[in-house]
């Protein structure tokens, strides 16, 4: 089956064409990073405004790699849920056009199994069980995934999301554009042990709490007035995020008695958590696998694959298809079709 | 030559076949902010009523704005999808045109003022003169409060009529002077027959839209972007 994947639920507008599951045929994603940098933040109304200007291109780009057409497209996957409405809805309008032009089975995705599935596409194939750590800028969330579709909360975030953490430090050492990324940079001429940042506890021991950490660096840099070289405050600050995120996911994968671990989401990408969570887990022959860079972020490729999986197993949603700005992912927010199937 | 026509930039929706002869089917409904879920399976009654499928569409149009930013959207992008789909061409009809072209025949003279609300109290407006039947733009759309509106009215010639969501509203702020030459008032909300009707015409003046890279009327900026615009 060749699946034709829409993304749009943040700032990134993306398309996909995966076949057979796990093999991306293609995938584009047109960053609007660039819009919001200025701002501070994603601005919902911008956002909105460049999904619905290019994602006719950014369909036709994906297809066009592929070497394919809507010919041979046999479904269309996008996300519906959680996101920004208004740049969903986009997204979801877009599929909705184009599955009842042409007649082909929609599904909806949740964002957050598709970050899942990037783990599985990145490996060819399905990793369970394994718990999954999902961190980005809108997220921080450990589930347990028994199968593919079936999943559980173990732990989620109370506050500050980790990458939303990574983004307010950066510009908070100085960091104006690039965000966490441009702290990993930072942070590699850094000493990680140099300012001793507090890990959060919380009373839930899986769930994640990094206001406070943010609030930590606030007062350190106050109080330091400049002497502590900015590297060693960056290396400290990431090492001090990287830490929890290390130690949850391990006591989860314990908790649950897998030994596999996934990561996704943009701060999958930091260089510091790869490095240190593959240390780790193999001192303690865990599997761990992460996306490559452009699967971590956004994209419709993820889309894509979990689409192509539900399709398989004869989920279809109908043109009523809703958008949710919110929802938790766990097996009952699927079909009972699905469920059946994957029992 | 049988054109499919969206109507989303408002409270009430609506989908419109219409044909050489005039209007085949129309469905309009008040969509309570679930414009996304009811859009397409309502298109899909419609051309199930009708018996019409795609593959006898001659064209698609829809109705550009202003309006709400997320019904433009929404209606905008379902078109790209359609189009991409199945090839047909898109008209793009501006909303307060298919509000104007909703009106019966006037005289040659009559200014047509198609109003609808905007955020902040302010209305989205422009004014058109009639012409064999259809509108013709005397002052093109633009964002703004009661007072500029009114001052832009008072170049137009008489018969003043309003037509639009926002008619009433703006007929009970604006000064008397021009209070007293408003000749009638009515707040019809913009209709997908107009507008498939507008989109009929374009497509068959060779008037085609380029649907890859079209957009809503917005007027402005974003509200963001507006905010930045005024600062120091």
């Amino acid at each position: 089956m060749r699946v034709l994947g829409i993304e749009t639920s943040c700032d990134e507008t993306a398309a996909a064409v995966v076949e057979g599951g796990f093999t991306v045929r293609a995938h584009v994603i047109s960053s609007q990073a660039d819009l919001h940098a200025t701002f501070g933040g994603v601005v919902p109304e911008i956002a909105s405004r460049r999904h619905v200007e290019v994602i006719t291109a950014v369909v036709e780009e994906a297809l066009a790699k592929a070497g394919t057409s809507l010919e041979e497209i046999e479904g269309i996957a996008v996300t519906n849920r959680p996101g920004l409405i208004g740049s969903l809805l986009v997204g979801v309008s877009m599929a909705k056009g184009l599955a009842f032009g042409r007649g082909l089975p929609l599904v909806g995705v949740h964002h957050l199994e598709g970050h899942i599935f990037a783990s599985f596409v990145a490996a060819g194939g399905p990793v369970v069980p394994a718990v999954a750590l999902i961190a980005s800028g809108g997220h921080t969330e450990l589930f347990y995934v028994r199968a593919p579709h079936d999943y559980q909360v173990m732990g989620r975030r109370l506050d500050d999301a980790a990458g939303e953490a990574f983004d307010k430090g950066a510009r908070a050492v100085g960091l104006e554009a690039g965000g966490g990324a441009a702290l990993d940079q930072l942070a590699r001429q850094g000493n990680p042990q140099a300012v001793p940042f507090p890990r959060a506890r919380t009373d839930h021991p899986l769930d994640f709490s990094f206001s406070g950490l943010k609030t930590a660096l606030l007062r350190f840099l106050e109080t330091d007035g400049g002497r502590t070289p900015v590297a060693d405050v960056a290396a400290s600050y990431q090492q001090a995020i990287v830490d929890v995120l290390v130690e949850h996911a391990l006591q989860a994968a314990h908790a649950a008695e897998v030994d596999a671990v996934l990561v996704g989401g943009g701060v999958a990408a930091n260089s510091r958590l790869q490095a240190q969570l593959r240390t780790v887990a193999t001192a303690r022959n865990l599997r761990v696998a992460f996306p490559p860079p452009d699967l971590c972020t956004d994209n419709a490729a993820m889309i894509a694959a979990a689409g192509h999986s539900l399709l398989e197993r004869g989920v279809r949603h109908g043109f009523d298809l809703e958008t949710k700005a919110r929802e938790p992912l766990t097996t009952a927010t699927f079909a009972p079709a699905c469920q059946v199937e994957v029992g | 030559m049988l054109v499919l026509g969206l109507e989303t930039t408002g409270p009430l929706a609506s989908i419109a076949l219409v044909d050489a002869e005039g209007l085949v089917a129309e469905i309009a409904f008040r969509h309570h902010q679930q414009l996304s879920r009811d859009l397409v399976p309502t298109l899909s009654y419609l051309l199930v009523r009708t018996s019409v499928t795609l593959d006898r569409l001659d064209g698609l149009a829809v109705s550009q704005g202003p309006g709400s930013f997320t019904g433009m959207r929404v209606g905008i992008a379902t078109t790209k999808g359609l189009s991409l789909a199945t090839g047909l061409p898109v008209a793009a009809v501006p909303t307060l045109e298919a509000l104007a072209a909703a009106c019966p025949l006037l005289p040659a003279n009559a200014s047509l003022c198609a109003v609808r609300p905007a955020p902040a109290d302010e209305f989205y407006a422009a004014v058109y003169r009639q012409e064999g039947g259809l509108p013709v733009e005397r002052l093109g759309a633009a964002q703004e409060d009661a007072a500029a509106l009114a001052a832009r009215l008072a170049e137009v010639p008489d018969p003043l009529l309003l037509v639009g969501e926002g008619a009433t509203a703006f007929a009970k702020s604006a000064p008397p002077a021009l209070h007293r030459r408003i000749a009638a008032v009515a707040d019809s909300p913009p209709r997908a027959e107009w507008v498939a009707h507008l989109g009929r015409g374009r497509l068959l003046a060779g008037a085609v839209a380029d649907a890859r890279w079209l957009g809503p009327l917005y007027l402005r900026a974003s509200a963001a972007e507006e905010r930045r615009k005024e600062l120091p």
